[in-house]
């Protein structure tokens, strides 16, 4: 099993490649490459990141595409003051927010991903205990208060800090810390129930 | 005891998260790749093309550069009124008001002004010249009296020289007179009338070139008898003015010598 700060390192740039910062620095002066391979490196991740936090797909597209153009705006006044993936999922959680606040009617009504839908070779005699597990895991993110699933998406996808989470998040890092650390123990307790009961 | 739980959570973090990657595998869709790299390589396009990039810059050079020959060309343009002649080049400006009053116009209008002699015509010149020595008169006469004065002294010795052109041509004719028909004056008559040419040009240049006032010279304003004999003199040249002053004059300086 990989530790939690390998697992993270999928999110970060590697060592012999250009850093976030210095690609946008890049696409700032004109070129379109650098922030073809900044996108390419980060859009999966912050594509899941709105897909968990909005819970509908049309809806996590919409704010993604709002989130990506306000990058590309803002390419002109970027100075890399702070962490790229810091500014960036910045703008991507200020996006949700803005249409959370257009559109009053936010529901949570989970939106039945296909990838989430149960494989036909997984049916219910032949499911395993690793993709029920996993169908428990969905449906606890899906119950989990938006403040501690942002927390815990941040964490997750985009591999940022505890201070990087609270800046993200406009909170400090204790609030961070503690909303974090209820949602991995709903999600642990989600998880571990069945192993339990069965 | 913390430290225990502290390793359970961070198991049961990597049990959480490692359920996680599992779960969370969807990829962005192409149709927002392609929309978001379309929208990307748009906006990074320079908003000008190149030649409008360079036409601000271009007009501000423009305008710095007008702007600096213009002061330059008023910097180093004459005062109105000067009046300049260039004989050695042969070059002839005169730099009227009315020339002046067209300075507001293009800078090529202030060439049209200096004009070479050489590209005029004789008529155009003189007239030129004319219009200069008026504006030189109206410049100078009211602030140099002295030049005033020197100028009427030289109008009065070219009158001189014209009647002594005059007494020139009634000797010749007298000398023809006293030699009769023949057409070839005699050597003897023709030296008196040298004789008599020579002395009144002489006397006509003694008095053309006096100062007025003083048709005799101080030799003969020494004696009353000479001064009487340049008076004379001056009375055969029809000089009746300058005769009769010399005569006050002599009245007043030898009250008692009989003039007659």
């Amino acid at each position: 099993m990989l530790s939690h700060t390998a697992e993270l390192a999928y999110a970060r740039p590697m060592d012999n490649v250009p850093e976030d910062s210095a690609l946008m620095l890049r696409y700032r002066d004109g070129d379109v490459a650098a922030f073809e391979v900044l996108y390419r490196r980060h859009n999966d991740a912050v594509f899941r990141y709105l897909l968990r936090l909005c819970q509908h797909r049309d809806t996590a597209e919409d704010v993604f595409q709002d989130a990506w153009g306000k990058i590309v705006k803002a390419r002109d006044s970027y100075r890399p003051t702070a962490k790229f993936s810091t500014f960036l999922y910045r703008v991507a959680h200020n996006c949700f927010i803005d249409h959370i606040r257009r559109n009053k009617r936010h529901t949570r009504t989970a939106a039945v991903e296909p990838d989430s839908q149960p494989d036909p070779a997984d049916l219910p005699e032949v499911e395993t205990e690793r993709s029920l597990a996993r169908r428990r895991l969905e449906a606890a993110l899906q119950e989990l208060p938006e403040e501690q699933r942002d927390v815990f998406l941040l964490s997750e996808e985009a591999g940022l800090s505890l201070d990087q989470i609270a800046s993200v998040t406009d909170s400090n890092r204790e609030t961070a810390k503690s909303r974090l650390r209820y949602a991995v123990n709903k999600l642990r307790a989600a998880i571990d129930e069945p192993v339990r009961t069965s | 005891m913390t430290e225990e739980r502290n390793q359970s959570d961070a198991r049961a973090d990597a049990l959480v998260s490692q359920a996680y990657r599992d779960l969370a595998d969807e990829r962005t869709p192409e149709h927002l790749d392609r929309t978001i790299l379309r929208v990307a390589a748009k906006e990074a396009r320079p908003r000008y093309s190149r030649f409008v990039a360079w036409t601000r810059p271009m007009a501000w050079a423009a305008t710095v550069l007008l702007s600096v020959a213009l002061v330059l060309e008023v910097t180093n343009t004459p005062s109105p009124g000067v009046v300049s002649f260039d004989e050695t080049i042969n070059t002839f400006e005169v730099q009227s008001p009315e020339a002046d009053a067209k300075d507001d116009g293009p800078v090529d209008s202030l060439e049209e002004s200096v004009v070479p002699a050489s590209e005029l015509t004789k008529k155009q010149s003189n007239d030129m010249r004319q219009k200069a020595t008026a504006i030189a008169e109206q410049e100078i006469a009211p602030q140099q009296p002295a030049a005033r004065e020197r100028a009427e002294l030289l109008s009065d010795t070219a009158e001189l020289k014209i009647k002594n052109e005059d007494m020139l041509q009634q000797a010749q004719e007298l000398a023809r007179a006293q030699v009769g028909d023949n057409d070839q004056p005699s050597p003897a008559a023709s030296a008196v009338t040298e004789q008599e040419f020579a002395a009144g040009r002489s006397l006509a240049s003694t008095a053309a070139f006096s100062a007025p006032g003083a048709e005799c010279d101080e030799d003969a304003v020494a004696a009353p008898q000479t001064w009487l004999e340049c008076i004379a003199a001056l009375e055969d040249a029809g000089r009746d003015d300058a005769a009769r002053e010399q005569r006050a004059m002599l009245a007043e300086a030898f009250p008692d010598f009989d003039l007659r």
